[in-house]
């Protein structure tokens, strides 16, 4: 679903990402791991769009999506959460799902004029809208201002707005970070009915045990550049990821 | 005598209102900090102003020149500028405002410098002219009452809930796939457009303009408005246009020297601000206040 390829991108001089090559298959649930610094919000800027490579080749399903914007990239069913909540704290739960999609409405001239089909998709999107709020169970805040929302309940809005965009491919910036255990096995159980229902996740997260629960792929980026690529099981025993996150002091304990 | 006081500052307030409406829709409803939105006024005064003094074209036609060719500028001005943010954006701007005025000021055998652009005609349709107060007073309220039922209309359509999208974190309306810059372009055009028909209401009303006119502390004031009222309110603006000109009027029937009359009423506004600021930060009206944002 997603190829990429010897993906380079330089901050200043510094090798922020350097030959890069993975892929994520379609329907999968892969994780992106590495250290703090390793590269991996900078790799979901670049698939994204955000940001500009500076070498490699990036293709979704198929086709080359370099030099794309933003918004060309979402249109195309990729998108994005941050690592951070970003909703819009001043707008309703509700209008914050109905934004995730386009809407003919947002056209200036269909706006003005507001002819009866598209006071017709504005229904048929809110009650769409109203059933994903439903399936993460935060249906009576419809109304309430984002901001109002508690931390858990702002994660579940997000969650739920990515559903709404109807992108296939799913990128989620440390999903379960800073919840409760309660909320995880929901965000878990949400994760995996998406999968069911045909999308393709690739998450960052720190959390191994949620990893090792939901990813059948883990990809370990250190330095910019993949270091293993495996089944959760495999990653965890391979000595590169190892080294990489406890540092290669062993090494010189056996090597002496 | 007292009606007919009224009645040319309820002219006036109806000028402001429609100016502090179509700022909202940018900087209430965008997030774009438009320090620059009086030289649309501008724009559209001279415009149409010189279309009638110059060629005679009647004032409907001239109106709607204005709004055209103000609106041809915000997008001209949003071109090099809807790339940046907040403060910055706030100062390119401000320097188109001055350089605007600067322009009509030099530029004499247009606009006749800063001796300024005298007779201007009234305005006449199918032979009425609305040469009197009160008729011009109903003309101006028919365009408030316009402005007014146009703005609130697309910020409530799907349009507007991405133009606040978009004031709330562009990022994240760009991850959802709206094409950010576009609707910048589109609401800074909107905005121009009708800041050019209150400087048309304007040239036509006073039958004379002058580069002065449309200094940069127009748009403070208009500005402050947009304070008072409450960002991100099409009612606010109307409100705030009302407040901070009717609030100094009473001023006038003092037995005070016209000098001390300027620094008092530039005080009260001070205050009014400073009380505004401390009490309801986000304006008698408002949903929303500029606050510093975290873009990663």
């Amino acid at each position: 679903m997603l190829r990429i390829r010897h993906l380079e991108k330089r901050f200043a001089g510094i090798r922020a990402i350097q030959d890069c090559s993975f892929d994520v298959e379609d329907n999968s649930i892969t994780a992106l791991i590495g250290p703090n610094g390793a590269g991996k919000t900078t790799v979901f800027n670049l698939i994204t769009g955000f940001i500009r490579q500076d070498k490699g080749k990036m293709r979704y399903n198929g086709s080359s999506i370099i030099g794309m914007k933003p918004h060309a990239i979402t249109n195309l069913g990729i998108t994005r959460t941050f690592q951070l909540i970003r909703l819009f704290p001043k707008l309703t739960v509700l209008e914050n799902l109905l934004l995730a999609e386009h809407h003919s409405g947002e056209n200036l001239i269909n706006a003005i004029f507001r002819p009866q089909r598209v006071k017709r998709e504005e229904r048929k999107k809110r009650r769409r809208c109203m059933l994903l709020l439903k399936l993460v169970g935060i249906e009576d805040k419809a109304d309430s201002l984002a901001e109002n929302l508690s931390y858990g309940q702002q994660k579940l809005v997000e969650i739920a707005r990515v559903l709404a965009t109807k992108a296939d491919l799913i990128l989620l910036d440390e999903p379960v970070a800073g919840v409760n255990p309660k909320m995880r096995r929901h965000i878990k159980d949400v994760l995996k009915r998406l999968q069911k229902a045909g999308k393709t996740i690739l998450l960052i997260e720190h959390d191994m045990n949620f990893v090792m629960d939901v990813c059948e792929k883990v990809i370990v980026l250190d330095h910019g550049k993949e270091i293993a690529v495996g089944t959760p099981k495999q990653v965890m025993k391979d000595k590169r990821v190892l080294e990489a996150y406890l540092g290669n002091g062993s090494d010189g304990l056996v090597g002496t | 005598m007292i009606e007919a006081y009224l009645m040319h500052l309820l002219v006036l307030i109806g000028i402001y209102m429609i100016l502090a409406m179509s700022l909202n829709l940018a900087m209430g409803f965008t997030g774009l900090l438009n320090i620059g939105h009086v030289a649309f006024y501008g724009i559209g005064a001279y415009t149409s102003a010189l279309l009638a003094v110059n060629f005679g074209v009647p004032f409907w036609l001239g109106l709607i020149a204005g709004a055209l060719v103000a609106a041809l500028f915000g997008l001209l001005l949003a071109i090099p500028t809807l790339k940046l943010k907040g403060d910055y954006l706030a100062l390119a701007t401000l320097g188109f405002a001055i350089i605007f005025e600067a322009v009509m000021r030099n530029w004499v055998s247009l606009t006749n410098g800063s001796l300024g652009l005298p007779g201007i005609p009234k305005p006449a349709i199918f032979g009425f002219t609305f040469s009197s107060t009160f008729s011009y007073m109903i003309l101006v309220i028919i365009f408030v009452a316009l402005t007014y039922l146009f703005i609130r209309h697309i910020t409530q359509t799907p349009f507007g809930r991405v133009l606040k999208a978009i004031r709330e974190d562009e990022l994240v309306a760009k991850s959802l796939g709206k094409d950010t810059v576009k609707f910048k372009m589109i609401s800074l055009a909107i905005s121009a457009a009708f800041a050019g028909i209150a400087g048309s209401l304007y040239a036509h009303y006073v039958t004379f303009i002058a580069p002065s006119t449309f200094s940069v502390m127009e748009s403070i004031l208009i500005i402050s408005m947009l304070i008072v009222g409450g960002l991100g309110s099409v009612e606010g603006s109307i409100l705030g246009a009302l407040v901070l000109l009717l609030l100094p009027e009473p001023l006038r029937f003092l037995p005070l020297p016209i000098y001390a009359i300027g620094a008092l009423r530039q005080i009260i506004y001070a205050l009014l601000l400073t009380l505004i600021l401390i009490l309801r930060p986000s304006g008698l009206l408002g949903e929303f206040r500029f606050r510093r944002k975290q873009d990663a």
